[in-house]
């Protein structure tokens, strides 16, 4: 008995080396380290569920994969155990040591979700709170998302999707967050400042959406129109809900080059496709560089 | 599930990668793993998943949310973003495949 154990040690140290010396490795220990969370994340039992989400932590503390330990260790602190003291002691331990504003950014999202189910007025107030210490775009975005609804606080939303945009450094993400900005500013009644946004945001397909809308009700059809194909250019789905094809024939009678024209549209050159080795759900590695040379589809998705 | 609801559009294009000449690649964003599983088994899901452990789509993609795909050129150069679910995902990757 005690010599198969050995012998399985031994044979697992030796697929263990045998990995790594494939160029495996990396890849593979990714899985590894995201079963870990899972299994953490199963634990039935709320109280020792924490305790293992906060071991995860603290196994991984430079892994991206923390930052989704973080949402559900808070989720199952404020939601499922209603323990509002437990997590804000869990939260100020995590904000003490985490110096990552990404991280810190989904830490204070965990908060700032519960509250907002909670009480609203706390969540906007909490928001507000953010403003000087914080600057990760998402949690500002997000935090965004959640105060344009009506019972919230609008004129806030807009001010976290501006401050999402000052903190974003990539140029999607920026237009994003001042797409959503005019979103808000439209449903303000504030239409010269959202149309003013909208545009900044031109090549976004939220505010080339909403644009196009805006451009139809005020009659200048030719302008919304080509909102409307830049719109679908980038999100196909809205060719139907903007009823494209119809509007199209009504400006255009006749006119049969609509595909052609949302296809031009639609190809570009974004810059190069980032490179790096990751590992698929059964563990076999791809490495992006050494696809040069053949095109790719990738698909980002959630099974949620 | 938006994702989810175009899986067998994208095995059908996943059939086509000799064809077309390129590689399929998903890319689950969320960490979800089980789930993940589960949806690959009742799907009956053959093309690659491929775990988004170093945030990639949200903070060098910037990804607005899902699904989200990129058509890729020969040369690793992204020619197409496109955002949202539709129906006919297949033939509108193809197409951009096709073009570049």
């Amino acid at each position: 008995m005690t010599r198969s154990l050995t012998q399985l040690v031994l044979a697992l140290a030796v697929l263990t080396l045998l990995a790594g010396g494939c160029g495996r490795r990396e890849g593979t220990s990714a899985l590894f380290i995201l079963e870990e969370l899972e299994t953490a994340s199963a634990v039935k039992d709320a109280p020792t569920r924490v305790e293992r989400l906060s071991t995860f932590i603290g196994n991984h503390p430079d892994h991206p994969y923390r930052f989704i330990a973080y949402s559900r260790m808070l989720e199952t602190l404020g939601t499922e155990m209603k323990d509002e003291a437990g997590m804000a002691s869990r939260l100020a331990e995590a904000l003490a040591t985490e110096t990552d504003f990404v991280a810190r950014g989904e830490l204070l999202l965990g908060k700032f979700i519960y509250l907002m189910e909670k009480d609203k007025s706390a969540a906007a107030a909490f928001a507000d709170s953010l403003f000087l210490t914080e600057r990760s775009p998402r949690l500002f975005l997000v935090m965004g998302y959640y105060l344009m609804d009506p019972k919230a606080d609008q004129n806030l939303a807009v001010k976290c999707f501006l401050k999402s945009a000052d903190f974003s450094a990539g140029r999607y993400e920026k237009a994003q967050a001042i797409a959503m900005a005019g979103t808000a500013l439209e449903e303000l009644g504030k239409r010269d400042e959202a149309k003013r946004y909208l545009a900044m945001a031109a090549g976004n397909p939220d505010a080339d959406m909403l644009m196009g809308k805006i451009l139809w009700e005020e009659g200048k059809r030719a302008e919304a129109l080509d909102a409307y194909i830049a719109c679908a250019a980038h999100m196909p789905g809205a060719r139907a809900t903007t009823k494209l094809d119809s509007l199209y024939a009504l400006v255009n009678p006749g006119a049969k080059d609509l595909d052609e024209t949302i296809m031009a549209r639609r190809i570009g050159d974004e810059g190069p496709m980032p490179e790096g080795i990751f590992v698929d759900l059964d563990g076999r590695s791809y490495d992006l560089s050494k696809l040069k040379g053949t095109k790719i589809v990738l698909y980002a998705l959630s099974p949620t | 599930m938006p994702c989810v609801a175009e899986f067998p559009q994208l095995e059908r294009l996943y059939g086509r990668e000799k064809e077309l000449g390129f590689k399929f690649l998903g890319l689950e964003i969320k960490g979800l793993l089980a789930k993940m599983r589960d949806v690959v088994k009742e799907k009956k899901t053959t093309f690659p998943i491929l775990l988004d452990d170093r945030r990639l789509a949200r903070e060098v993609l910037q990804i607005p949310g899902t699904p989200t795909t990129f058509v890729v050129d020969g040369q690793g150069r992204i020619r197409a973003r496109l955002i949202g679910a539709v129906e006919d995902i297949d033939e509108t990757i193809a197409e951009v495949l096709k073009r570049i």
